[in-house]
C-alpha cells in the first residue's frame, strides 16, 4: 500500500517537472531568437524524449511537430548507436531521415546521469530561410528537395560541450542569412542546456531509477487511457476523401483518401487510394503524414489524454510507398507541414465524425499567403518573412461557433500571429486592412469563424514575393448539414495592374509601391443553417459577419430596420426546408 | 497616530492596524471579517467598526486617531472575472478593428477542440474604426478624420456607452491623434469615460495595448464608484483625507490617479503581499526570501531577489493580456479549496478547479461533493473542525470522508485515510515544484531562500516543503493570515512611466538618452509632490528595455539611479550581455543591441514596517494526526502549543496553534523565535 502511494506521488511529480521543464524550454527560444517566424509566431516545438526516443513529455505548441522530435531522436541513435556522449549535441532537418520538412531543424541534446543516457532534449525550429533556389523555405516550383534547402543528416554539432565550428559554418554558410540563423541555432542550443540543467536538478532529487520508474509507469498508464477509448469507439471501417487544390503543375487536384478501421483497442489510419506522388512539393514526409494521422484521432480520443509516445503508439498508420503521404527521394515536400497535413487531418475527421458526431469539428481554413525578400530601405539589411496575417478561420463544432482567425488545423491554437505594428517595425510593409470578412463564414446551426481581409503596400524596391499554399479551388468542408467556407483569393497589383495570384507560383518581382490583397478563408459550417436561432443571425449581422441579404438567403432569417420579423422568418423557413 | 490598511479578498476582508491611540505603547491590532460582495463598501464599513472594537473605541474615534488608510482590493479584478465591467467601445484605426477578438489567434490548449475563447469584452458592434494613420516611427500618412470620430460618438449614445478605449496604430510613437479624438468625445459624449492606449500602456504590439486599454476602460467607472462609495461613507464618520490604493507594482497612490487607471489595481490585494516580502527580506537582514500564500482557491508565489522586488512589463490575467508593470506574482490552483479528483488515466490530479468559499469543501457541508485539500487536512487531524477560521465554521469530517472515499479512495484502491495523505502530498509536491520553478526561473537556487509563509493553511505545508527543497529556513509570521495587508501598511507612494525610446547602439547618443530620463523624472516628481511625498524621500529606478538587433521580445536591465551620460555605452552594454546570459544561458557578446522602453519607478524611500507580537500564553494539549506532515509513519500524537509557549524553541513533532492558523513542526524540526512575532522553522542540528 505504501510503495502504491509513493508510485502515484513519484509519477504525478515527476511528470508534471517535465512538463515544466518543456514550458520553460519554449518561454526561453520564444524570447531569446532572433527569426520572426519562432520569435514572434513561436513556429517551434520542444519536447524530452527518453533514451530509445520514445516521446515523454512535449510542450504544447504547434500540433504537427508533435512526434517529430521523436522521430529525429530516434535518427540520431541509428546514426550514432553507442557513439552518444555527455556534452554532444546533434543537428537534423532532413524530411527522409527523421525531419517533418527542410525549414524545421532540430537540436537534440542528450541528458546523462550517473553515466547512464537517460533523456535527450529536442527543440524543433522553423529557420527563416534555409537556402535551396528560392529565399523564405518555401519554393512551390521545386521538383527535387535539393532545390528546397540545405539538407542536413543527423550530425554532430557539438562535443564535449565545445561547438565544431567546421560543421556550423558549412551549414549556416548555405543560407541566405547566416548570422541570423546561427543566433537562432544559439537559442536553440541554449534553451536545451536550460531543459539539461533542470532534469540533472531532477534526478539529483530522486534517483536515475525512480526517474525511469515513473516514466515508462506513465507512458504505459496513457496507453491504456488511449486503448479504452479506442475500444468504445463502434468497430468498423470509416472513409473519407479530400482533395488538394493542385501540386502547381499539373491542373487536377490531388486526392487524399483515408480509411479508418477500428477493431477492439486498435486504429489504423490506411491510406491505401491516396494518389501517388506528385511533381509539386506538397507531398508529404512520413514523419508528417504519421503525427497528422496520430494527432486527428487524439483530438477525436479525448483532450485529456497526454499527448506522449504512450498513445501515439496506439494510432497505427499504412503509408503506400511511392504515394503523396510516403514518396520515394527526391521528391520535394516543404509544405507539406501545412498543405497536406490540414487535409490530411480534415479527412480523418471527417471520417470519424461518422463513427460518433460531436466531437470533431467542421473544416478549418487552408493556409495561403505570400512570402517574401529583399533588402529594407530603411536599414539596408536583408530580410525575409511570411504573411502570418494572412491566417483564416476555424471550423464550427456542436454547440460552438467556429473561431475567427484560426490557423490552418495542423498549426491550431499553436502559431502566434504577429502584430501588425511588429511586422511593420520588421519588414517594409504598410498594412491596408486587416479584419474579419463579411459573409464567409461557412454556415450552420453553428457557424463558421468569418474569414479575414487583409492587405499590404510594399515599399521596397528590390523585393520579390512568393505565393504558396492551397484552398483557392477547394473549400473548408461542412459537417451535418453545414455549409463550405469560402475560399482563399489572392490578387497582385503591380504597378497599377491587378493580377490574380495562384496558390503556388514562381517569384514574382515587386515595384516600389505594389500592393498584395488577400481573403481568406472562412471556416466550415455545422448542422442545418435553418436551424440557427433568428437572435444569433440577427446579432452576426450587427456585428457585420454576415449580410441582411444572406440572413435571408441562407438562414431563411427576414430582418427589418426594427430587428428580426418573427413571422416572415417562420413562413420562409418553412419555404426553404 | 494608526495607520490601517484594508485588503478585501474573495472572501475575507483582512484589517490591521499599528500605532498609538494617544499615550502609550505602540499596538498592533488585526482582525478578519467575510467581504460583503453585494456592498463592500458597506461590508468595509462593517469591518472597520470590527477593528474599532478590537481598539476598545468607536468608528469615529479610531478615524479620528488615525493617520493613514490603504487600501487593497479585488474590485477590479473581480469585476473583470465576472464580466460586471461597464458597457464600453473600441475607436481603433479604421480597417483594424479586431485585434480584441482575433487575439493573434492562440489558445491555451492546442489539444482541446472544445475549448472556450474567453469573452471579448467589446462586441463588433461597438469596435468601431476611425479613419487615421500613422507609420512605425509615428509620422501621419492619413490625417484624423473628425467626422468619423463624431459618427462614432452618436454611434456610443446610441447604444448607451459608459466607457470609450481609444487605440490607434502606433499611437506609442505619437499621441497626438488619441488626444485629439479624447476631445472630441468630451465635447459629444461629456459623461463617458476615455481611456486613450498612449496614457495607458504606450508600448509597441497593438493587440496587447489594446487589450489593457478595453480593461481599463471597461473597469474604472466601477473602482471610481466604489471608490467615491467609500470615502463618502467614512466622512460620515469624521474621515476628510483621501483614503490610499495599492497599485499592481506595489505602491500606494491616491484616488485621483487610481480614478483614470483601475487596470493598475488588478493586483491590488497580492501586491501588497509582495511589498510585506521586501520589507520583512530587508528587515531581517537577508537577502533572498520567496512569499507563498495559499488561500482559498490559489496558491500565490512571490520571490524578492538580492533584497528587491522587480516588476514584469507584461502580463496576463484570466486570459487577457496586460501590458503594464505588474509585481511579479506566479500563481497555482492549489488552494484550501482546489478540488482532487483521479482522471481516466489513473492520475492524482489536485486543482486547478477550486471549490471556492461557496460550495466550499464538502466539509463545509454547503453542497459541496468533491474533495478538496482542506477535506484531506481535516481527516489527517490537521485542522480543527470545531475551531476553523476562528471558531466562526463547524466542518463535517462525514462529508470529507464520502468525498474521498468516493472520488479518490475507491477509485485508487486505497483507504480514505490513505487517500486523504495522497492528497495533501501531492498538493505539497505541486507547491513546492511551484516554488522550485519560480526560484529557478530568476536564476537562483531555492537553497538561499527562506520560506516565508502568508495565508491560512500554508503553515501545515511550510517545514516540508522548505526541507523538499533544501531552503534555508521557513518564517511564520503571526500576521501570516493578513499577511498582504501587513505589508500594505507599510507600503510607499509611487509612480511609474513607461516611453518607448528607440536607440541602437551605433546611434548611441547617451544625451539624448539623459534627457528623456530627465524629462520622465520632471513628471515623476511632480507626481510624488502631488501625493505629498517629501523631496529627501523621493527614489527613482531606471529600467532600460533592451534587445538584440533582430531579436523581437526585450529584457528588463536594471539601471537603477546612476546617471547616464556620453561614456555609458559599455556600462548599458555589459549590463545588457549579463542580464541576458543569466536569463537565457548565452550572451552574443558581439552583436549589436537596441534599447525599446525606459521605464521610470519614482517612489517614496521606505519607512519600515512594524512588526507584531505574539499573543499570550496557553495551556499545552495533545492531538492524534496522521503522520504525513511530521515526517512519520502512520498515527502520532503531538503536543499543541499556543503562540504564548514560544519563549523557548519547541522540538518537532508537535502542533503551534495561531489565532487563524496551525503550524507543523516536523521531527526533526525546531520551531524557535529569531525575530519578534515571527516563529522561525528550521531542522535541528542545522545553524541557530
Amino acid at each position: 500500500m505504501e510503495q502504491r502511494m509513493e508510485d502515484i506521488i513519484n509519477r504525478t511529480v515527476i511528470a508534471n517537472r517535465l512538463d515544466s521543464i518543456t514550458g520553460e524550454m519554449g518561454l526561453a527560444l520564444e524570447h531569446s531568437a532572433h527569426s520572426p517566424i519562432f520569435a514572434e509566431a513561436c513556429d517551434f516545438a520542444c519536447c524530452i524524449c527518453d533514451s530509445e526516443g520514445e516521446l515523454v513529455s512535449q510542450l504544447s505548441g504547434i500540433p504537427i511537430l508533435a512526434t517529430a522530435g521523436s522521430f529525429s531522436v530516434k535518427s540520431v541513435l541509428r546514426r550514432y548507436g553507442n557513439d552518444i556522449a555527455d556534452g554532444d549535441v546533434f543537428i537534423i532537418n532532413d524530411p527522409y531521415d527523421g525531419g517533418n520538412h527542410l525549414p524545421d531543424i532540430g537540436i537534440i541534446t542528450p541528458v546523462f546521469a550517473e553515466g547512464e543516457l537517460l533523456f535527450f532534449c529536442v527543440s524543433r525550429a522553423h529557420h527563416g530561410d534555409i537556402g535551396g533556389s528560392t529565399a523564405g523555405s518555401y519554393n512551390p516550383k521545386a521538383t527535387e528537395i535539393f532545390q528546397e534547402g540545405i539538407r542536413i543528416p543527423p550530425t554532430r554539432l557539438m562535443r564535449n560541450r565545445e561547438m565544431l565550428e567546421d560543421v556550423l559554418t558549412l551549414i549556416i554558410h548555405n543560407t541566405r542569412n547566416p548570422a541570423m540563423m546561427k543566433s537562432d541555432l544559439l537559442a536553440q542550443i541554449g534553451s536545451n542546456r536550460l531543459a539539461a540543467k533542470r532534469i540533472r536538478e531532477m534526478v539529483d532529487t530522486y534517483s536515475v531509477a525512480t526517474v525511469r520508474k515513473a516514466v515508462s509507469e506513465t507512458l504505459e498508464q496513457t496507453e491504456i487511457l488511449t486503448r479504452k477509448r479506442i475500444a468504445a469507439v463502434p468497430d468498423g471501417v470509416y472513409c473519407a476523401t479530400e482533395y488538394i487544390d493542385d501540386d502547381g503543375f499539373q491542373e487536377e487536384p490531388v486526392k487524399i483518401q483515408v480509411a479508418v478501421k477500428i477493431h477492439g483497442d486498435r486504429m489504423l489510419v490506411d491510406f491505401e487510394g491516396t494518389d501517388p506522388q506528385v511533381k509539386g512539393f506538397i507531398n508529404t514526409s512520413v514523419v508528417t503524414a504519421t503525427t497528422a494521422s496520430g494527432i486527428a484521432a487524439l483530438w477525436f480520443l479525448g483532450a485529456d489524454i497526454p499527448r506522449n509516445g504512450g498513445a501515439f503508439r496506439c494510432i497505427e498508420v499504412n503509408l503506400p510507398k511511392g504515394s503523396l503521404v510516403n514518396p520515394n527521394e527526391p521528391a520535394p515536400m516543404t509544405l507539406c507541414t501545412l498543405t497536406p497535413a490540414s487535409e490530411i487531418i480534415g479527412t480523418i475527421f471527417q471520417a470519424l465524425d461518422q463513427a460518433e458526431s460531436g466531437r470533431v469539428s467542421a473544416g478549418y481554413c487552408r493556409y495561403a499567403g505570400p512570402s517574401y525578400y529583399g533588402i529594407d530601405p530603411r536599414t539596408n539589411r536583408f530580410y525575409v518573412g511570411f504573411s502570418f496575417c494572412s491566417t483564416g478561420s476555424g471550423g464550427a463544432m456542436k454547440g460552438m461557433d467556429g473561431k475567427a482567425y484560426m490557423s490552418a488545423m495542423s498549426n491550431f491554437g499553436g502559431v502566434k500571429t504577429p502584430n501588425i505594428e511588429s511586422n511593420e517595425v520588421q519588414y517594409p510593409h504598410l498594412t491596408l486592412w486587416h479584419e474579419m470578412d463579411l459573409d464567409t463564414a461557412g454556415p450552420g446551426e453553428y457557424r463558421g469563424g468569418a474569414g479575414m481581409r487583409f492587405a499590404f503596400e510594399i515599399y521596397d524596391e528590390s523585393s520579390d514575393i512568393v505565393m504558396f499554399g492551397d484552398g483557392m479551388k477547394f473549400a473548408p468542408y461542412g459537417l451535418r448539414g453545414g455549409g463550405k467556407g469560402s475560399l482563399n483569393k489572392a490578387i497582385f497589383v503591380h504597378e497599377g495592374t491587378p493580377i490574380t495570384m495562384e496558390s503556388k507560383e514562381y517569384p514574382r518581382h515587386v515595384s516600389k509601391g505594389d500592393r498584395v490583397y488577400l481573403n481568406s478563408c472562412g471556416g466550415g459550417g455545422w448542422g442545418n443553417a435553418l436551424d440557427r436561432p433568428p437572435e444569433k443571425v440577427y446579432n452576426d449581422v450587427l456585428d457585420e459577419i454576415i449580410s441582411v441579404e444572406t440572413a435571408k438567403t441562407i438562414y431563411g432569417v427576414v430582418i427589418t430596420e426594427s430587428g428580426v420579423d418573427k413571422d416572415a422568418t417562420r413562413k420562409l423557413r418553412e419555404e426553404m426546408r | 497616530m494608526i495607520k490601517i490598511a484594508i485588503d478585501t479578498g474573495g472572501t475575507f476582508t483582512d484589517y490591521t492596524s499599528v500605532g498609538t491611540m494617544s499615550e502609550g505603547e505602540s499596538r498592533s491590532i488585526f482582525v478578519k471579517n467575510p467581504t460583503d460582495h453585494e456592498n463592500p463598501a458597506r461590508g468595509i464599513l462593517a469591518g472597520l467598526e470590527e477593528l474599532a472594537k478590537a481598539w476598545d473605541v468607536d468608528l469615529d474615534t479610531l478615524l479620528h486617531h488615525t493617520s493613514q488608510i490603504s487600501h487593497g482590493t479585488t474590485l477590479a479584478l473581480n469585476a473583470l472575472l465576472e464580466k460586471r465591467g461597464v458597457k464600453t467601445a473600441l475607436f481603433t484605426t479604421e480597417g483594424f478593428r479586431d485585434a480584441l477578438e482575433i487575439r493573434r489567434s492562440q489558445l491555451k490548449n492546442q489539444w482541446d477542440l472544445h475549448i472556450e475563447m474567453p469573452e471579448v469584452l467589446v462586441p463588433r458592434r461597438l469596435r468601431l474604426g476611425i479613419r487615421q494613420r500613422m507609420d512605425y516611427k509615428g509620422d501621419i500618412i492619413t490625417p484624423l478624420d473628425e467626422e468619423s470620430v463624431r459618427r462614432a460618438c452618436a454611434k456610443c449614445r446610441d447604444a448607451q456607452v459608459k466607457a470609450i478605449a481609444v487605440c490607434f496604430l502606433f499611437s506609442f510613437q505619437n499621441d497626438a491623434h488619441e488626444r485629439r479624438v479624447q476631445e472630441i468625445i468630451h465635447e459629444e459624449l461629456p459623461d463617458v469615460f476615455v481611456s486613450l492606449s498612449s496614457e495607458v500602456a504606450p508600448r509597441i504590439r497593438e493587440y496587447e495595448r489594446t487589450s489593457t486599454t478595453v480593461i481599463n476602460a471597461y473597469l474604472t467607472p466601477v473602482l471610481a464608484d466604489y471608490l467615491s462609495v467609500i470615502q463618502v461613507e467614512l466622512a460620515k464618520h469624521g474621515w476628510k483625507n483621501p483614503i490610499h490604493i495599492m497599485l499592481n507594482s506595489g505602491g500606494l497612490s491616491d484616488t485621483e490617479a487610481v480614478n483614470r487607471f483601475a487596470a493598475k489595481t488588478l493586483l491590488s490585494g497580492p501586491a501588497g503581499g509582495a511589498v510585506g516580502n521586501e520589507a520583512l527580506c530587508r528587515r531581517l537582514g537577508k537577502s533572498h526570501m520567496v512569499l507563498a500564500d495559499m488561500g482559498g482557491t490559489s496558491f500565490d508565489v512571490h520571490v524578492v531577489s538580492g533584497g528587491k522586488n522587480a516588476l514584469i512589463p507584461q502580463s496576463e490575467l484570466a486570459e487577457y493580456p496586460l501590458s503594464i508593470p505588474m509585481i511579479d506574482i506566479n500563481s497555482i490552483g492549489a488552494g484550501g479549496g482546489s478540488i482532487a479528483r483521479v482522471d481516466d488515466g489513473g492520475r492524482l490530479l489536485v486543482g486547478p478547479d477550486s471549490a471556492g468559499s461557496v460550495p466550499g469543501p464538502a466539509c463545509y457541508d454547503l453542497g459541496g461533493e468533491e474533495p478538496t485539500v482542506t477535506d484531506a487536512l481535516l481527516l489527517m487531524g490537521l485542522v480543527n473542525e470545531n475551531n476553523f477560521l476562528g471558531g466562526r465554521m463547524t466542518l463535517s469530517r462525514r462529508k470529507a470522508e464520502t468525498a474521498i472515499n468516493q472520488n479518490i479512495a475507491e477509485p485508487l484502491g486505497l483507504s480514505v485515510m490513505e487517500g486523504a495523505r495522497l492528497i495533501y502530498r501531492v498538493a505539497a509536491e505541486m507547491m513546492a515544484d511551484a516554488l522550485r520553478l519560480v526560484t529557478m526561473q530568476k536564476g537562483n537556487d531555492p537553497r538561499f531562500y527562506s520560506l516565508l509563509s502568508a495565508g491560512g493553511a500554508f503553515p501545515l505545508f511550510a517545514a516540508g516543503i522548505m526541507d523538499t527543497l533544501h531552503m534555508t529556513d521557513a518564517l511564520i509570521p503571526v500576521q501570516g493570515p493578513v499577511f498582504c495587508s501587513w505589508g500594505m501598511l507599510g507600503a510607499s507612494r509611487r509612480y511609474d512611466d513607461t516611453r518607448s525610446f528607440f536607440m541602437e547602439k551605433s546611434q548611441w547618443d547617451g544625451k539624448a538618452l539623459a534627457r528623456q530620463i530627465a524629462a520622465m523624472k520632471r513628471v515623476g516628481d511632480e507626481e510624488l509632490a502631488r501625493l505629498g511625498v517629501k523631496e529627501e524621500d523621493r527614489r527613482f529606478d531606471v529600467v532600460l528595455e533592451m534587445r538584440y538587433i533582430g531579436q523581437h521580445h526585450e529584457i528588463s536591465v536594471p539601471w537603477g539611479d546612476r546617471l547616464i551620460d556620453d561614456s555609458c555605452r559599455n556600462l548599458v552594454e555589459k549590463a545588457f550581455h549579463d542580464t541576458h546570459e543569466s536569463i537565457y544561458e548565452y550572451a552574443e557578446r558581439d552583436q549589436d543591441w537596441e534599447i525599446i522602453n525606459l521605464h521610470l519607478a519614482c517612489y517614496e524611500a521606505m519607512k519600515g514596517h512594524t512588526l507584531f507580537h505574539f499573543g499570550e500564553g496557553k495551556r499545552v494539549t495533545e492531538k492524534t494526526v496522521a503522520g504525513d506532515a511530521f515526517g512519520l509513519p502512520g498515527e502520532v500524537t503531538v503536543p499543541v502549543y499556543g503562540e504564548g509557549n514560544l519563549t523557548r524553541g519547541i522540538q518537532g513533532p508537535a502542533l503551534i496553534d495561531f489565532s487563524y492558523t496551525t503550524a507543523v513542526v516536523p521531527k526533526g524540526f525546531i520551531a524557535q523565535v529569531e525575530y519578534e512575532g515571527i516563529l522561525t522553522l528550521k531542522k535541528d542540528g542545522g545553524e541557530a
